[in-house]
């Protein structure tokens, strides 16, 4: 205490840590700035998604109601009258085929990564998988083309159809399933699978009636991002299975196309017809209502497996 | 009676059949870009990376043209969305008061899942039409000068406006992955540095850059694998003309885009068809390379936790 009491009358023997005020008010000031940085790109960078929704509402709002949904596009050029169900057939169509191609695909594939997987092995295979959903998805149309659609050479010849642009997107959707069953195993308690194990249970056993039902969550929100994927996409669409402005007749051959969101808005955006883009606002409008949809969903189902499992 | 041995083997069998059809998937889309474009690379050999000529008709085929296209609109798209993504993750992460971080994190989240297509209709009807009522014609009466800045023609499509918008498309990737490396700073090294009086924005500098740098390092280049890779955005605003770039407002052609809008007729001529197929197999070497940098990066810094926003894209 006496040196404290001295350092007033200090002679020069004693150490001084003078407290500079300008300092502290220049590193508060900086950081302030840094601040004011931060916010600004977040609200710059986060700009588009209000404006994008709220333009698609504010030119499409006109043709929002159920008619639009409800009936096909008709008049000249087409789409000027009627609205959007060949699309919302169609992507049906191609969730379903997507669906029957990459779930079971990627549900298998993500159990053997995590139930009999060695290190080698899995490290490879997640490896590939991440490298599928890296793969540019006009690539993946070109792939489509040559194995589903064309007419000549190998591959199935399916012709610009359904199944075509099904399977197509089938392919980018089994990475994306693989990568989260495996997560979604993975994050299980350790004691729940080892303990189904050690009462003698086989993999199997264990596989039916402990992980699938601990990991259903995690691999439902795995099948919903893969969807939530698949209809956003347009250019594997373009080689594959194109467009179609009434009802498929079939899912191969001629006749086999179906409509698509992604698609139709693209084609008229396209058209330089003001009626058209109004249209295509207001399919985009669906487009990220069901995506948003899903998007929900998936962070409830992701909210409640996290709630019940722990 | 069953073996309960052979029962795990015969589960085993099945699951290994769904492994096959994955890898066999990988190796069908490298097996058939490699096969189809195989007559292109005999015929053209390594000119074909350096011919600025595209001339179906006369057979003339070379990528230059579009390769300097492409990776124009990619370097300015990084350019533009780098700074943003770091002020996004560094907002996220280290300012943004906890009880908005969760919803401001869902926004950027919402911006991934936004398709590429929907993208493309807002440059086409906001991006473009501002750049041609606004920033054009600045541009031409103050830096008309400048080689680089020169307006010449003032439609708003062109590579400006294709970069804009990819940047868009990237910037959630990159912040989200900028915010998942600073989460995984120790929070006990950020709480001493702020016990010695130091303010968030040394942390962040001093503290939490150096020890996450390298993951952000690894989305910026994730980021990069998005961009070269987007096609229906830069379909709708680049403009769709075969020239090499002059300056940011010049209208442009990129790889993915001129797929896009020609394959479908290239498939009649055999030749044709296999130097676009080339040109998409440029696209699959630089996102198999990209990814594979990317994602070894990635693992050390984040560990093999999946970020939702890699997903997406068309």
């Amino acid at each position: 205490m006496t040196e404290l009491a001295n350092i007033e009358k200090n002679d020069g023997s004693m150490p001084v840590f003078p407290v500079d005020r300008g300092y502290i008010k220049r590193k508060k000031f900086y950081n302030n700035i840094a601040v004011f940085f931060a916010v600004t790109a977040f609200v710059i960078g986060s700009f588009p998604v209000f404006h994008i929704i709220y333009e698609a509402v504010a030119v499409g709002h006109k043709y929002l109601n159920w008619r639009f949904i409800s009936t096909l596009p008709t008049g000249f050029p087409i789409g000027a009258s009627g609205g959007i169900l060949n699309a919302i057939t169609g992507d049906v169509y191609l969730i379903i085929i997507a669906s029957i191609l990459a779930v079971p695909i990627g549900i298998g594939t993500g159990l053997y990564l995590s139930l009999f997987g060695k290190k080698r092995t899995n490290s490879v295979l997640r490896l590939l998988n991440e490298l599928m959903i890296g793969i540019p998805s006009v690539v993946w149309g070109i792939v489509g083309f040559y194995v589903f659609s064309t007419n000549a050479g190998l591959g199935f010849h399916f012709g610009f159809s359904a199944l075509a642009g099904g399977f197509t997107l089938g392919f980018i959707m089994t990475p994306i399933i693989t990568l989260l069953t495996e997560q979604a195993v993975s994050q299980i308690p350790a004691g729940y699978i080892e303990g189904a194990l050690a009462m003698g249970a086989t993999k199997w056993q264990a596989t039916k009636s402990v992980i699938i039902k601990a990991a259903l969550g995690g691999i439902f929100t795995g099948i919903l991002l893969g969807i939530m994927n698949i209809v956003g996409q347009t250019a594997p669409l373009l080689f594959t299975n194109y467009y179609n402005t009434g009802m498929p007749t079939g899912v191969t051959g001629p006749g086999g196309a179906v409509g698509d969101m992604a698609m139709l808005i693209f084609i008229y955006i396209h058209e330089p017809s003001r009626i058209l883009h109004i249209k295509a606002e207001a399919a985009s409008v669906v487009l990220l209502l069901f995506i948003f949809v899903l998007d929900l969903g998936l962070r409830l189902i992701s909210y409640l497996t996290k709630r019940f499992l722990s | 009676m069953f073996n309960l041995k052979y029962k795990d083997d015969l589960y085993k069998l099945i699951l290994s059949v769904f492994v096959l059809s994955v890898i066999s998937v990988f190796l069908i889309a490298v097996i058939v870009i490699l096969f189809y474009s195989y007559p292109a690379i005999i015929r053209y050999g390594f000119s074909f990376l350096w011919v600025k000529a595209w001339n179906p008709p006369k057979e003339v085929f070379g990528a230059l043209t579009f390769l300097i296209g492409t990776f124009t609109v990619t370097f300015l798209a990084l350019l533009f969305a780098i700074p943003f993504s770091f002020g996004i993750g560094i907002f996220l992460q280290e300012y943004c008061p906890l009880f908005l971080r969760g919803i401001f994190t869902v926004i950027i989240e919402m911006m991934a899942g936004i398709p590429s297509v929907v993208f493309g209709v807002w440059g086409v009807l906001t991006i473009v039409p501002w750049l041609r009522q606004s920033v054009e014609p600045f541009f031409d009466r103050y830096f008309s000068g400048i080689p680089f800045l020169r307006v010449e023609e003032n439609i708003g499509y062109g590579i400006l406006a294709a970069s804009i918008v990819v940047a868009f498309m990237i910037l959630p990737i990159i912040s989200s992955i900028t915010k998942d490396s600073l989460a995984s700073v120790p929070k006990i090294a950020k709480d001493g540095a702020l016990a010695m009086g130091a303010t968030r924005l040394d942390v962040i500098k001093d503290v939490s850059m150096p020890y996450a740098l390298n993951g952000i390092y690894g989305g910026i280049i994730l980021g990069f694998g998005r961009a070269v890779g987007e096609t229906i955005a830069v379909v709708l605003l680049i403009g769709n003309q075969a020239v090499i770039p002059k300056s940011l407002f010049s209208v442009g052609y990129t790889i993915s885009s001129l797929l896009a809008n020609t394959f479908t007729f290239a498939v009649i001529s055999p030749i044709y068809a296999s130097a676009e197929v080339e040109l998409a197999l440029i696209l699959l070497a630089v996102s198999l390379i990209i990814n594979i940098v990317g994602r070894n990066i990635l693992n050390k810094v984040i560990g093999g936790r999946f970020n939702r926003s890699r997903f997406g894209g068309g």
